[in-house]
């Protein structure tokens, strides 16, 4: 993957030190890589809840039935070739804004035989028990479950933070994949 | 008397089967023993201060939610990341509060909701509430459907009934989940869900067929 774009999306209204600590790092990578990196930042007020209409993933993907800012971010994530998601982690999930965009498709509407997705969860206070619910909801996702999404078998990296040592770890091996 | 707040967790109206299994165990919920209190999440909020307030008196909350991406919806995260606000400003809620959620989804296996079940038990574990049990209903919609039919759907029904007597009884010990398998066979609905996928434009690509 060469000069190829990258797509970082991240809940503006849950950005930490640690957060903003990331994504200096995974900007400075990338572009070191020489790709172009685009940050995409949600916000609670901007992102609606997800209705479960289904829209987006059937006759219309990667548009939404309440338009504006999801069907931008889609716009903005396809023909790139890394997708990557920063997402505060609660009680061991996204952040609620996060999970308004993953709900619409956030994880299937990328060309994944291009895109290579990746999920990022951060939370300083996280427990184990949070942290190791996070990356399980992520391997469902890669095609664990029982019945899955056929298209996102092994097209998902998954991290979690919760410090600064984890991030340069992080930044490191991501350095080998982007 | 137990007050209990009842969170219909769908934003899809009236034919939510989240709000189908919540007024099948409000059934179960006598009017001498029960007061309940209905509160749902809603577009564009998370919790209202009606909500809150419901869910802050409550000896039992009882989250009814579908399935989203293996986990809570964003509606009903929002719902719990507002909770959970709520309280750290230093608002009262009754720590002493049960929690059970009752989960549907569409897939036949009811096991595809244990980490949402896990998010809840997290969730109880950051306010110091007291998770009980959580009922995991596959094949949700048919499920729902069939809800008021005779004797189909026993393991659900009798589960409804544990969450009131649950509720009623100090001190009750440790209770398992409840995964509730669908009436129909697991051949048949992968038939319709490979009925269904046919029309998704995305997932009918023919780069992206089932390997």
């Amino acid at each position: 993957m060469e000069n190829q774009d990258v797509v970082v999306i991240l809940d503006a209204d849950s950005r930490t030190s640690l957060s903003d600590h990331l994504a200096g790092g995974i900007q400075e990578m990338a572009r070191t890589k020489g790709h172009q990196v685009r940050v995409i930042e949600l916000r609670r007020a901007d992102t609606p809840p997800c209705t479960g209409c289904l829209f987006c993933l059937t006759k219309h993907p990667g548009e939404c039935v309440y338009g504006r800012s999801f069907s931008g971010i889609t716009g903005l994530a396809r023909g790139c070739r890394v997708v990557l998601f920063m997402a505060p982690v609660r009680f061991g999930t996204f952040s609620s804004t996060m999970k308004n965009v993953i709900d619409r498709g956030g994880l299937i509407i990328t060309d994944h035989q291009r895109c290579l997705q990746i999920v990022i969860g951060y939370a300083e206070d996280a427990t184990d028990e949070e942290r190791s619910t996070f990356i399980d909801l992520i391997a469902k996702h890669r095609g664990k479950a029982d019945v899955v999404h056929p298209k996102v078998k092994e097209t998902i990296e998954v991290y979690f933070t919760r410090c600064r040592e984890d991030n340069h770890d992080i930044c490191e091996r991501l350095a080998a994949v982007v | 008397m137990k007050r209990v707040c009842l969170v219909n967790g769908s934003l899809s109206g009236a034919k939510a089967s989240s709000l189908t299994f919540l007024k099948r165990l409000s059934a179960e919920m006598t009017p001498a023993l029960f007061h309940v209190d209905w509160v749902g999440v809603r577009p564009g909020a998370g919790g209202s201060r009606e909500t809150l307030g419901a869910m802050s008196a409550a000896d039992a909350i009882v989250l009814a939610f579908p399935l989203f991406s293996y986990s809570l919806s964003g509606a009903v995260t929002a719902l719990l990341e507002d909770f959970h606000a709520f309280a750290a400003k230093g608002g009262r809620y009754n720590p002493e509060a049960r929690v059970f959620a009752i989960i549907n989804c569409g897939f036949p296996e009811p096991w595809t909701m244990r980490e949402s079940i896990r998010v809840v038990k997290n969730f109880c574990a950051r306010m110091g509430l007291r998770y009980r049990f959580s009922v995991a209903v596959s094949s949700g919609p048919v499920t729902a459907m069939t809800m008021k039919v005779p004797l189909l759907n026993p393991r659900l029904k009798r589960a409804f009934a544990r969450i009131a007597r649950d509720i009623l009884q100090e001190g009750a010990g440790w209770q398992d989940d409840v995964y509730v398998k669908p009436i129909i066979p697991k051949p048949i609905i992968l038939k319709i869900k490979e009925h269904y996928e046919k029309k998704s434009v995305v997932l009918s690509a023919p780069e992206v067929q089932r390997r």
